[in-house]
């Protein structure tokens, strides 16, 4: 047995992220914008620096060429008019990138004199410093440099080191160590190739910004663009109701032909789905055809064999009664089905207009009455005017008999139904159908209009399908009236029904 | 064609309002013929919308009980049919099928009433007298 993963919280929060065709086209773009530039401007820079060392690198190994005759001579010959000389000479070699000093075996420094840029004393200090402590922090662009640079396969050589000195930056490292054992140092001043570094890294972060702006909004507007037909195929798809399943098609302009092909199977579909449906209301019709006759004639010779039977029993007529009320119980429970299952096709529709509501509470109770084993009592305003609601007549009369069966359903026999008519409300009459039955906890009276629901303390009393609110419910929303109830537990219920006046 | 109908105006029917009961079930038009002749109407019993507009063609009626779904023509382009004819008296669609469009359909052909089966039978003698009185002629019910 294997169980579907259970929706964990990432996995949600990726589908909220990537659900959208839209965003990973676009997520995926900036990915490969971002990814491509990246690597285009890590390697121009690094490439860049390298050539920039390689310069410093083969300009030094010049210089030691030229160098080492006076390290030798200073060997054999250090008198001050020689490492006079040699200062002078280093200070001749160096240039506005290289400047030059020797340390000797005993420590000593031989600093160049003079010279342009004259080597000051503090770029010397800083540097030796350097060499000999680890190097600190410096920012990574200078890092960077000097860390290519230790990359250099020569190990004779000292690692780099930068200094910072009067705002300037240098790379200083031990250049070279002759055979007498003199070394000699370089610094070479970076801060140009740094600034031009770094120039060139804020103009490749512009063009890669502006870059990355375009791509998104060329994928934006071709994002759009492909799935604009699948849109528009959703839109139409929300616009088929069942009224106009029939004749539904998806009609789309230039759509790409992988959504043609989904509007065609859309099409299919929705014609299947209209056939069925059509199905499904003759269905409707056949039903309330077959059922219908049978009761009409049922229903009929009940009451004719009560009325013109002759010599039948007070027992018998009884009995006819009954059959004759429970036939008519059945023939509303059928009507109430059969505005269930329209309603669910969204064909519940009623023809409304003004209804003198006194007249079919009357009627109403008069069906009723003789039925219940109980007081049935009904109470008109007074006045001579009818009372108008706008309604239709056998679906109000559908509705006060439901709740009046209701009522009946779940009160103790013997306590009176009272149906009342008020017109206290300005634009609704109010028809209120009371009951001192066994009353809906609080918790239920929200529940209670919904199909198959029925108070928790209803199982112990009698039979129901839990229908009958519903169908209520439903009949007076497409009346365009409300429907409410109070209840106190034991005490009974009200259900007050309001029914729109007539506008005047 | 309207001169073939008997003229309601000119012929004013002795005795009893006739009506006609119209329905392809023979049970239910047994059930109403009888509760008909019982309350001291007219009855005619008719099993097709073609054989009540033949009946209309010859004879007074005061009143048509029509079914809406029969085989051959519907109630509804039967009722258009006799008032295309000019026939003046009363019709009343008798239906197993609430339906709004039906309803609608019946009123525009020019029916007076539109009910249900089972509504038909549990007070037909109320129904008969609405139907027949004077004060009613020009009111169509729903």
């Amino acid at each position: 047995m294997t169980h579907p993963p259970a929706p964990s919280r990432l996995r949600s929060l990726r589908r909220y992220l990537f659900g959208s065709l839209q965003t990973q086209i676009r997520l995926a773009a900036f990915g490969v914008v971002v990814a491509g530039f990246s690597v285009a401007s890590i390697g121009t820079l690094l490439i860049n620096q390298r050539e920039l060392m390689r310069q410093h690198e083969e300009k030094a190994e010049i210089t030691d060429r030229l160098v080492e005759p006076f390290l030798i001579k200073l060997r054999s010959d250090s008198s001050d008019r020689t490492q006079d000389y040699i200062r002078w000479r280093l200070a001749d070699f160096a240039t506005w990138h290289q400047l030059f000093w020797i340390q000797e075996p005993t420590g000593a420094l031989l600093i160049p004199q003079g010279g342009r840029p004259p080597l000051s004393n503090s770029v010397v200090m800083a540097s030796m410093r350097a060499h000999q402590k680890n190097m600190k922090p410096l920012d990574w662009m200078a890092n960077l440099t000097a860390g290519v640079a230790n990359r250099d396969p020569e190990a004779s050589r000292s690692p780099y080191r930068v200094v910072d000195i009067n705002g300037r930056r240098y790379l200083t490292h031990l250049d070279m160590t002759s055979q007498t054992g003199s070394k000699l140092w370089v610094a070479r001043d970076i801060t140009n190739d740094i600034i031009f570094l770094s120039d060139l890294f804020q103009w490749l972060l512009t063009i890669w910004s502006v870059a990355l702006g375009l791509t998104l909004l060329f994928i934006s507007i071709l994002t759009r663009q492909l799935l604009h037909p699948l849109q528009e195929l959703n839109r139409m798809a929300e616009m088929i109701t069942t009224e106009s399943l029939d004749h539904a098609q998806i009609k789309l302009d230039q759509a790409p032909r992988e959504v043609e092909e989904l509007a065609l199977v859309f099409n299919n579909l929705l014609e299947r789905l209209g056939r069925s449906w059509n199905q499904q209301r003759d269905f409707v019709s056949a039903v309330s055809h077959e059922l219908r006759n049978p009761l009409t004639i049922i229903g009929g010779y009940l009451r004719r064999l009560q009325r013109r039977g002759g010599n039948l029993s007070p027992e018998q007529l009884r009995a006819l009664a009954t059959a004759e009320a429970e036939t008519q119980r059945i023939t509303r429970l059928l009507n109430d089905l059969l505005d269930l299952s329209r309603s669910e096709a969204g064909r519940l529709q009623l023809l409304l207009k003004p209804v003198a509501v006194d007249e079919v509470l009357l009627t109403s109770c008069d069906l009723v009455r003789s039925q219940l084993p109980r007081r049935l009592e009904l109470t008109l305003p007074t006045g001579d005017d009818s009372f108008l609601a706008v309604t239709e007549a056998d679906r109000l009369q559908q509705v006060v008999l439901n709740l009046i069966e209701n009522a009946d359903k779940y009160s103790p026999p013997g306590t009176p139904i009272q149906v009342i008519l008020t017109t206290d409300l300005p634009d609704y009459l109010r028809i209120t159908v009371r009951d001192r039955g066994i009353g809906i906890p609080a918790d239920d009276q929200a529940t209670i209009f919904e199909r198959f629901q029925r108070g928790s303390n209803a199982a112990a009393k009698g039979s129901g399908s839990g229908l009958g609110l519903s169908v209520v419910k439903l009949l007076v929303d497409a009346m365009g009236g409300r429907i409410s109830v109070e209840s106190q537990l034991g005490e009974g219920s009200a259900f007050h029904l309001d029914l729109p006046r007539p506008a005047q | 064609m309207a001169s073939s109908l008997a003229d309601p105006s000119s012929v004013p029917p002795g005795g009893p309002p006739v009506i006609a009961i119209v329905d392809d079930d023979p049970r239910i038009r047994d059930l109403v013929e009888a509760e008909l002749q019982d309350e001291g109407y007219s009855p005619r019993s008719l099993p097709s919308a073609a054989a009540l507009v033949q009946l209309v063609q010859g004879e007074w009626v005061d009143l048509v009980l029509l079914d809406l779904m029969m085989p051959g023509q519907d109630g509804i382009s039967c009722t258009r049919v006799l008032r295309q004819l000019g026939y003046a008296g009363k019709i009343v669609i008798v239906t197993a099928l609430n339906d709004l469009h039906h309803r609608q359909d019946a009123q525009a052909a020019g029916a007076n009433a539109y009910i249900l089966k089972p509504e038909l039978v549990a007070d037909l003698a109320g129904l008969i007298r609405t139907m027949l009185e004077p004060g009613e002629r020009q009111e169509p019910q729903g």
